[in-house]
């Protein structure tokens, strides 16, 4: 067990000490890092100000070095946005953010396991293939196309929601339902697929043959082991909505970070971009982590081997 | 012999090989339109008529002279399109390209040489798939500006952690088959197992994953076009010309919703059949 | 009186637009107390008699017949889909046990969930008679095996629970479906002996299917022999032993090696290819079994063509974060030699290293000390400029006769790939040549030529490679399990021709197997091995009817022979093993 925590550990100091390198490269190679981190016009004085600050004109490793410590200091350079710190402009915005994505979670699992279960026990059947339809036509419509559907159906018609802004509970339903959905349709494929493969298992035959109830079975037999899986895929399908997050932000005008690293890109306000990727990375790893935790505890396999 | 569940054959699925023949029918469709668009396109795809801006799409109002309306410039949406349609098509069919032969030398170098560089490709592989791909794509051109061949490349790393991943474990589950094994004691060499059994062998598992690969590239073109990052006006392409609408949405919903009907359309088609090459080719399913 | 009997059973699954019979008019009957063995080989329909029973046949199969169980008339058609009928009390145990536990569950736990829903026992009663049930099945210290999960008990011990959980629904007949199958013949010893130990204590009758025709006449009281979906014969095992009456048993007994002089002739069962399933075994034309053994061919004073002298190799694994270091002496210190043109038989059970020597001697890897030398040739001088020098003297046949080949390719230029790699300024022509010349040697033709490897059964996929490793022209031939996936009919063929492939090229075979029956029939020499060590070798007779290692003796003991275990309970039990009682 120790061993599973120490690895899962070293994961993730790798995972985020990699997003940190990867951002050090493209900011050394993509130009002048301190020229990137200030407004096109900033005076010649402030360019070597900043030069002297992040270590530039340093040798290349202690300039790495230098750049990692201050990250770590969290001094992530000013925001082009009224010249505040990055990192604080960004945390501002990360609740509306996690509101929305823990929504569009909760639905994408809620909405995706019932279905996927629902077409694993209907295998072959019409409910089977409906779902399943379903969740390909759900991959393939574009999120920005949806949002725009909704609010033309939803705001303009109906006139029953906002069409936009935030961050309030009503504002909400419509990004969240977005996000969820486009991620139910991949949950279900995988639930689906995982709980035939589990009934497909010889010790489901056996315990279908003592005498339990039916719920009982189920319960006990079937579903951890259909559910055990889904661990993977949370760790993935975080990715897909925070991926998700910045496209339905900038449509539905939802105040989080996702609009503001766009806003940013098109404003190549590098302090807040590299902030935003330090962040996303953290995050993909702790949920690795806490993956990789849960795996260890859940399935005595790897528990005790 | 001791099936405990006897298997289960699907039953003859009519109606799936109509889908497919259909999403078939549509992505030649598709394809011819990208190749003649210049031919088929009634007007240029840039031409300004300020005389006919906002005209409704034949059916809601409009005339047979712009069959799917015009933009807030007057510009032909039908004519617009089909450029956009081959702009879209190609970028993301470069950028497929591109992936797959990242991943698969990738891939197949992790898997034959072993060792350190198969250390060195796992932790690309989990480091790429560690950051969403979009973010990844958005601080590249926050960092780098915007110009189409960098977009292009960019795209091109979009999943070769997919291609990479697969085809070394596949070319290792391949490795560890007997016949490998029995060609070594027969004294074979290594080259020849690699070129010859092994790629073959994964070869349709890659074409399938290039199938389902590139609706998503598709989407994500537009996605990173329609947030204003991707393709640039005056070029067009299908996830500009949606977002370009989305300011006219409530006066002219037909900017931004047909081309997002047809960026729909032609995922929805790719991956029907994509859906339908991975069942076919899946071993576990006969 | 019979406590159950199947009458008329039919069962049909629908194949390429029709329904094709599994089982055609099946009639058995079980009395109470008895061991009622099933034998035949895959296909034979011995599985899907039982199946149906427990209503396990699946959605897509037709059923019809009648079950009588204690007094009671069944319709089968009414259970067959059902496999929660509860309307007998019969319980069914696999040839998988590991596979058949619930992986993430302790075994304690999934015995002791029956009692608390079946009987509403609490959690604490009903895991204390869990841990009485896995004692009464011979699992020592049982409250702390019930608290372990299956993967870390051993197969033996998985099937052990397996019959324990079984025993938990209080059935009063058990299926046992292969269940030694997967076991070593030491275990299965054990496992058999249990059974009869319910038999005779909790009065239980038992159903016991086997494709072991040795295994069910020593174990059983009455064995039904199936054919093509039908019951050709049934009767008490010393009648079936003594006088077959149906060809097939016959046949089948011929095709046994062990009954049959050493070096002599299998039978062959034809494989009627051009019956179809529909047409009854009895209009089916078997020869009669000729049984004049042919002569062995003797073994004369020949050069060693393989010499192995202490060869070792150890497996250290280290873990992460950890001092000690674990090592597993696969191979330690081995030496024999082969004389040209005879054959040298190793057996060994799971985990004997029988598969680390194997790999040894084909060059997969190098001995870590000891040396092997071929026909004079150190291996590392052979092997000093890359494998085809060495490839050149020593082919291998493996027991995976489907996964040995490229299966995206046809299988005759598999063939001449080998000859091209060993041969390459033969022209085009000539290899095509060879290749057919060996299919013909091996017993196939022309038409094999162009098949790929699935549209082949197992028995011509083994040939195959029979003649890819032999087209090379090899001095020796290792023959790693080389019959163990395949039904007895077709191993009598692969072992029939490795015979005449031996004696028309003088080849120098190793043959590796757990099945001493085949082992006893093919060789000249005998080694034992257990635990990487090889603990007795010497003449094949010799080694065979007067073994001086106590583990040979229990080894032998326990094998399921052509003699006749006069009392069960005396099966020689051989105390459960050091792995047994260990994770």
């Amino acid at each position: 067990m120790t061993r599973t925590v120490l690895t899962a550990v070293a994961r993730l100091v790798i995972t985020v000490l990699l997003a940190v390198t990867f951002v050090f490269v493209i900011l050394r190679v993509s130009g002048d890092p301190a020229r990137a981190l200030l407004p096109v016009d900033a005076p010649e004085d402030q360019i070597a100000a900043v030069r002297a600050e992040w270590g530039l004109d340093k040798p290349l490793p202690e300039q790495y070095v230098t750049y990692v410590m201050k990250l770590a200091s969290g001094d992530f350079g000013l925001s082009l946005n009224d010249r505040q710190p990055a990192l604080r402009v960004v945390v501002e915005k990360i609740p509306s953010t996690l509101l929305l994505m823990g929504t569009g979670l909760v639905i994408a699992f809620t909405v995706g396991s019932a279905l996927g279960l629902l077409a694993a026990s209907y295998r072959g059947r019409a409910p089977d293939r409906l779902i399943m339809s379903l969740a390909i036509f759900v991959h393939s419509i574009p999120s920005f196309l949806f949002g725009i559907l909704l609010i033309l159906l939803f705001a303009v018609a109906l006139r029953l929601l906002p069409s936009g802004g935030g961050p309030s509970l009503l504002h909400l339903l419509m990004p969240a339902a977005v996000i969820g959905l486009s991620q139910a349709g991949v949950v279900a494929r995988f639930v689906r697929s995982s709980t035939l493969e589990v009934l497909a298992q010889p010790y489901i035959t056996v315990a279908s043959l003592k005498p339990l109830p039916r719920w009982y079975f189920i319960r006990a037999h079937v579903l951890p082991g259909s559910a055990l899986p889904l661990l993977t895929l949370f760790g993935f399908s975080l990715g897909g909505i925070i991926a998700g997050a910045a496209i339905v932000e900038s449509v539905f005008a939802w105040p989080g970070v996702g609009r503001f690293l766009v806003f940013s890109v098109a404003r190549r306000d590098v302090a807040v971009v590299q902030t935003i990727v330090v962040l996303v990375a953290t995050m993909m790893a702790f949920a690795n982590l806490a993956t990789d935790l849960l795996y260890a505890i859940f399935d005595p396999r790897l528990r005790t081997s | 012999m001791t099936d405990l569940i006897a298997p289960r054959h699907a039953r003859p699925r009519r109606r799936r090989e109509i889908a497919v023949v259909l999403a078939a029918g549509m992505v030649i469709l598709f394809i011819l339109v990208a190749i003649f668009a210049e031919r088929l396109a009634p007007y240029g795809f840039a031409t300004i008529d300020l005389r006919a801006r906002n005209t409704s799409p034949l059916f809601f109002g409009g005339s047979f002279r712009h069959i799917l309306g015009t933009d807030e410039l007057g510009r032909d949406i039908l004519s617009r399109l089909m450029i956009s349609v081959r702009v879209s098509l190609v970028v993301s069919v470069l950028a497929c390209l591109i992936a797959a032969t990242i991943g698969v030398t990738l891939g197949l170098a992790a898997a034959f040489l072993r060792g350190w560089v198969d250390s060195l490709i796992r932790v690309a592989i989990d480091f790429h798939a560690s950051v969403p791909f979009l973010i990844f794509a958005l601080a590249i051109l926050a960092f780098f500006g915007n110009n189409i061949v960098l977009f292009v490349v960019l795209l091109g790393t979009y999943g070769w952690e997919r291609y990479a991943r697969l085809v070394r474990a596949l070319a290792l589950i391949e490795y560890e088959k007997g016949y490998v094994l029995a060609l070594r004691r027969l004294g074979a060499g290594e080259m020849a197992i690699a070129v010859k059994h092994v790629l073959p062998n994964v070869a349709a598992i890659i074409i399938v994953n290039m199938t389902i690969a590139l609706p998503e590239l598709i989407l994500l073109e537009s996605g990173l076009s329609f947030l204003g990052v991707g393709i640039q006006p005056p070029l067009a392409s299908l996830g500009n010309m949606v977002g370009l609408g989305r300011d006219y949405i409530v006066t002219s919903w037909w900017i931004a919703t047909i081309p997002g009907i047809a960026i729909f359309i032609l995922t929805l088609s790719i991956s029907t059949i994509g859906d339908w090459l991975r069942d076919v080719t899946d071993p576990s399913l006969k | 009186m019979a406590l159950l009997s199947i009458r008329d059973l039919d069962v049909r699954y629908p194949a390429a637009g029709r329904l094709v019979p599994a089982v055609r008019g099946v009639n058995l009957s079980l009395c109470e107390r008895e061991i009622l063995g099933i034998v035949g080989e895959s296909g034979s329909g011995k599985t899907v008699s039982c199946l149906s029973l427990m209503g396990l046949l699946g959605p897509r199969a037709e059923a019809s017949g009648t079950v009588h169980f204690d007094g009671r008339d069944i319709d089968v058609a009414d259970v067959v889909h059902d496999r929660r009928q509860g309307l007998l009390p019969l319980a069914m145990i696999f040839q998988d046990a590991t596979g058949g536990l619930n992986p993430i569950r302790t075994v304690g736990s999934q015995i002791a969930e029956i009692f608390v829903h079946r009987d509403g026992a609490s959690q604490k009663a009903a895991l204390d008679k869990a841990v009485e049930l896995l004692e009464s099945v011979g699992i020592r210290e049982p409250r702390e095996r019930a608290s372990s999960y299956p993967h870390q008990m051993s197969g033996g011990m998985n099937q052990r629970v397996m019959i324990a959980m079984a025993l938990a629904a209080s059935p009063r007949v058990l299926i046992a479906d292969e269940p030694t199958t997967a076991l070593d013949v030491t275990v299965q010893a054990q496992i058999c002996k249990l059974l009869r130990l319910l038999v005779e204590r909790e009065g239980l009758s038992i159903i016991f299917v086997s494709h072991d025709l040795d295994l069910v006449t020593s174990f059983c009281d009455r064995v039904a022999v199936m054919y093509r979906g039908e019951v050709v014969e049934c009767e008490t095992s010393e009648e079936i032993r003594r006088a077959p009456k149906h060809p097939y048993t016959a046949a089948l007994f011929a095709a046994i090696p062990g009954h049959r002089p050493p070096f002599s002739q299998l039978e062959e069962i034809p494989q009627n290819l051009d019956v179809s399933p529909a047409i009854p075994a009895a209009q089916i034309d078997l020869p009669k079994v000729d049984m004049t053994p042919r002569l062995p061919s003797e073994p004369v004073e020949r050069p060693a063509m393989i010499e192995v002298s202490d060869v070792a190799y150890h497996f250290a694994k280290r873990r992460w974060l950890s001092r000690s270091t674990h090592v597993t002496k696969a191979v330690d210190g081995i030496s024999f030699s082969v004389p040209a043109g005879t054959t040298f038989g190793i057996i060994g059970e799971s985990g004997c290293g029988k598969s680390t020597l194997a790999s040894l001697l084909i060059g997969d890897r190098a001995p870590q000390s000891g040396s092997i030398s071929v026909g004079g040739h150190s291996m590392a001088e052979l092997l000093a400029n890359g494998r085809r020098a060495y490839a050149n003297r020593v082919q291998m046949v493996a027991q995976d006769h489907y996964g040995s080949m490229d299966r995206r390719q046809t299988v005759g230029p598999q063939i001449e790939e080998a000859c091209h790699i060993h041969f390459p300024n033969r022209p085009i022509a000539r290899r095509r040549e060879d290749a057919l010349r060996m299919l013909k040697a091996v017993g196939l033709d022309e038409t094999h030529y162009a098949k790929l490897p699935h549209q082949l059964s197992g028995g011509q996929r083994q040939r195959v490679a029979i003649a890819r490793a032999l087209i090379v022209e090899p001095d020796i031939l290792i023959c790693d399990e080389p019959t163990s996936a395949l039904d007895v009919s077709i191993q009598a063929q692969v072992l029939n021709l490795l015979l005449k492939l031996q004696r028309e090229l003088e080849l120098t075979i190793l043959l590796i197997s757990h099945d001493i029956r085949v082992v006893a029939h093919m060789s000249h020499a005998i080694g034992v091995m257990r635990a990487g060590v090889m603990v007795e070798q010497g003449p094949a007779q010799e080694v065979l009817t007067n073994p001086r290692h106590a583990y040979s003796r229990s080894l032998f003991a326990a094998a399921p022979t052509s003699r006749r275990v006069e009392n069960p309970m005396s099966l020689p039990g051989t105390e459960p093993l050091l792995k047994d009682a260990v994770p």
